[in-house]
C-alpha cells in the first residue's frame, strides 16, 4: 500500500518539470542499487528503495521468472482453498509505477562492485541486494536430487511447477492411501509450513478420499504450533493425521527410493507412501553462496541493523537466505527485513535519515475452513544477531469464533502483503 | 466460492466490533493536534511515522481485505485510542496487542503526526 500516492505524484511532478527548465545542466549519476532475486523480500526491498528515493536511485531488479509464486497459500491450493493463478503476481506496478528496472536474468554472483549474470554480462552497482530465498541440501540424502523432486517425489517447497505436480498425484492416489511428509530439519522456509501442508492434504482426502491416511516423518522431536495443530487434527480430522517425531525417526531421514516410494530413517525403518512428499534440509540460495556470502555455513551471517553481510562489504542479504537470529524465514520476515534493509541502504547511498531497525513476523497456518491459528512476534536489532522482543501465539482451546477470526485475518493479510510487494 | 462470502461475512463482524469505539467518540477529538505529540508536548515526527506505517502495510491493505480492516484515512486521535485499547487488551486481538506494545510514546506520536497530515474528514 502507498499512503502518500498523491505526494508521490507531486514530487514526480516537480522533478519533470525542472528537468523541462534546465534540460542542459548535467546531473551527477544516479548511485545505483542492483537487487538480486525478486520474490518477497528482494522486491520489497526494490519497491522501497525506489519510493523513497524518488528517482534519485537506480534500482535494477534481476529475477529469472517473468511471474512470482507465492511459497506462502501454496498449502491452501492443496487444501481447495485458494487458486493456483492467485498464487501469482507479476512486476508490472514495480516497473511502471515505482520506475525499477526489472531484468529477467539468471544472476551467477557478485561481488567486487558488479552483479555477473550467466550470459557473462555485468551489472555494476553502489550498493546490492541479495535474496535469493533458498536451495536444498541434496547431498545430505541418499537417492534425492533435483531431477527426483521435479518428476517423482515433489519437495513442493518453491510453489510452482512441483506443487502442481504434488496435487496431481494426490487427486490420483487411490482412496486408502497414505500420503507421507517427510518434514525438513531447522532451521528451514516456514516453520508450521509442513503441518499446515498435512492439515490442507487431510481436509481434501477427508472430503474426496475418507479412508485415506497423512503420515509426516519429522527428523526433529518438536515443531511449529505443535499443540495447535494436534488439536485440530484431532477434531477436524480424526485417525486421519499421523506425526512421527525426532525419537522415532532417529533424528533424520537420509534414504529416498523414489520409484518405492519409500523413506529409510536414521532407524533404518522404512515407511511407504503412495505419495511421497519429502521436503528436503535447506541452505541459502545458490549464488549467496557462491559468492562467498554464507562463509563455512549454510546462511549468510548479516550485521542484524542493516542486512549488510560481514563477509562482503557492500553487499546486503535478506529474507530466507539469510541467517536471521530469532525471526522464522518466513515471507512475512523477508519484507520486515526488507524493509529495514531499504532504509539502511538509502541512508549508505543517499545520506538519508535511517530509523532504528524494527521487525516484525506473524505466520497464519490455515488448518480447516474457516480455522486458522497464529503465531508472531516483534524483533529488534541485537548484540550480533536479530533478538527476540516480544511475541504471541494461538490458545489451545480457542472457539470457532476465534478460528474463523484468525483465518479471515491470514486471508487479508495475504491480499495486504502481496499488494504491498507487488503493488 | 463459499470460503470468499465467509471472508466478507467476518470482515463486517470485525467491522461491526469497531463500531462500539466509533460511536462514541467525537469527530473533533480524533483530530485533536495533541495527539500528534509525545507527552511532554514534542511534536511526532512524521517522517519516522512514515516509516513505521511500512509495518502496517504488511496487514493492512488499502482499501483493507479479509478479517483485516483498512487503516489509511485513519484520525490520529482514533489511532491512539485504538492502540491503547489493545495494548490493555480492552480490544482483543493478539497481533494488534503485539503490535501496540511495541509502540512508545514517540512512535505514537510519529505515526499520529503521519496520520494527521492524511486526514481529511471526507476520508
Amino acid at each position: 500500500m502507498d499512503f502518500s500516492r498523491r505526494e508521490t505524484m507531486k514530487v514526480a511532478m516537480a522533478a519533470g518539470a525542472a528537468t523541462l527548465l534546465a534540460p542542459n545542466i548535467a546531473r551527477a549519476a544516479n548511485p545505483k542499487l542492483v537487487v538480486v532475486g525478486g520474490g518477497t523480500g528482494g522486491a520489497t526491498a526494490a519497491k522501497y528503495v525506489a519510493a523513497a528515493a524518488q528517482g534519485g536511485v537506480d534500482v535494477t531488479l534481476v529475477e529469472r521468472n517473468p511471474v512470482y509464486m507465492t511459497c506462502y497459500f501454496s498449502n491452501l491450493y492443496l487444501g481447495d482453498h485458494w487458486d493456483y493463478d492467485r498464487l501469482a503476481h507479476n512486476y508490472e506496478a514495480m516497473k511502471a509505477v515505482h520506475g525499477v528496472k526489472v531484468v529477467h536474468a539468471h544472476a551467477q554472483s557478485v561481488g567486487d562492485g558488479a552483479v555477473t549474470l550467466s550470459d557473462g554480462s555485468t551489472l555494476p552497482y553502489d550498493r546490492a541486494i541479495v535474496a535469493p530465498g533458498i536451495d536444498f541440501r541434496y547431498d545430505m540424502y541418499e537417492g534425492f536430487d533435483e531431477e527426483i523432486a521435479s518428476t517423482l517425489v515433489p519437495h513442493a517447497y518453491k510453489s510452482g511447477n512441483q506443487l502442481l505436480l504434488l496435487k496431481q498425484q494426490i487427486m490420483a492416489m487411490e482412496d486408502g492411501g497414505t500420503v507421507v511428509i517427510a518434514a525438513p530439519p531447522n532451521p528451514y522456509r516456514c516453520p508450521p509450513g509442513p503441518y499446515e501442508r498435512a492439515s490442507m492434504v487431510a481436509g481434501w482426502l477427508s472430503r474426496h478420499k475418507p479412508a485415506s491416511k497423512v503420515l509426516i516423518l519429522d527428523p526433529k522431536t518438536s515443531h511449529s504450533k505443535q499443540g495447535l495443530f494436534v488439536e485440530a487434527w484431532n477434531r477436524l480430522y480424526p485417525g486421519m493425521v499421523e506425526w512421527v517425531g525426532g525419537e522415532f525417526t532417529g533424528g533424520a531421514l537420509p534414504v529416498v527410493d523414489a520409484k518405492a516410494r519409500s523413506v529409510t530413517t536414521a532407524d533404518d525403518e522404512v515407511f511407504e507412501a503412495d505419495v511421497l512428499n519429502f521436503i528436503p534440509a535447506q541452505k541459502a540460495g545458490q549464488i549467496a553462496i557462491d559468492s562467498g556470502l554464507t562463509g563455512e555455513g549454510d546462511w549468510a551471517s548479516v550485521d542484524p541493523a542493516t542486512l549488510e553481510s560481514t563477509l562482503v562489504p557492500g553487499v546486503h542479504v535478506l529474507g530466507d537466505a539469510c541467517a536471521n537470529g530469532d525471526m522464522p524465514k518466513s515471507g512475512f520476515s523477508a519484507n520486515s527485513q526488507a524493509k529495514v534493509c531499504a532504509q539502511a541502504v538509502m541512508a549508505a547511498m543517499t545520506g538519508k535519515k535511517a530509523f532504528p531497525p524494527r521487525f516484525r513476523n506473524t505466520c497464519w497456518s490455515l488448518v480447516g475452513d474457516e480455522y486458522g491459528i497464529k503465531v508472531g512476534a516483534s524483533y529488534k536489532a541485537g548484540d550480533g544477531k536479530i533478538e527476540k522482543v516480544d511475541g504471541f501465539v494461538s490458545q489451545v482451546g480457542e472457539d470457532d469464533a476465534t478460528h474463523a477470526a484468525t483465518a479471515a485475518e491470514g486471508f487479508g493479510w495475504y491480499e495486504a502483503m502481496t499488494g504491498d510487494i507487488f503493488g | 466460492m463459499p470460503i470468499l462470502r465467509n471472508i466478507r461475512v467476518a470482515a463486517v463482524l470485525v467491522a461491526a466490533s469497531a463500531l462500539p469505539c466509533l460511536a462514541g467518540a467525537d469527530q473533533a477529538e480524533w483530530t485533536d493536534a495533541r495527539a500528534a505529540t509525545m507527552a511532554d508536548g514534542t511534536p511526532g515526527d512524521a517522517d519516522y511515522g512514515a516509516y513505521l506505517v511500512q509495518e502496517c502495510t504488511a496487514c493492512h491493505a488499502p482499501d483493507g481485505a479479509g478479517g483485516v480492516p483498512p487503516i489509511a484515512g485513519i484520525a490520529p486521535g482514533y489511532f491512539r485510542e485504538a492502540m491503547a485499547e489493545y495494548a490493555s487488551r480492552a480490544r482483543d486481538n493478539a497481533v494488534m496487542e503485539n503490535v501496540a506494545r511495541s509502540l512508545g510514546d514517540e512512535e505514537l506520536a510519529a505515526l499520529s503526526a503521519y496520520f494527521a497530515a492524511r486526514y481529511t474528514e471526507d476520508d
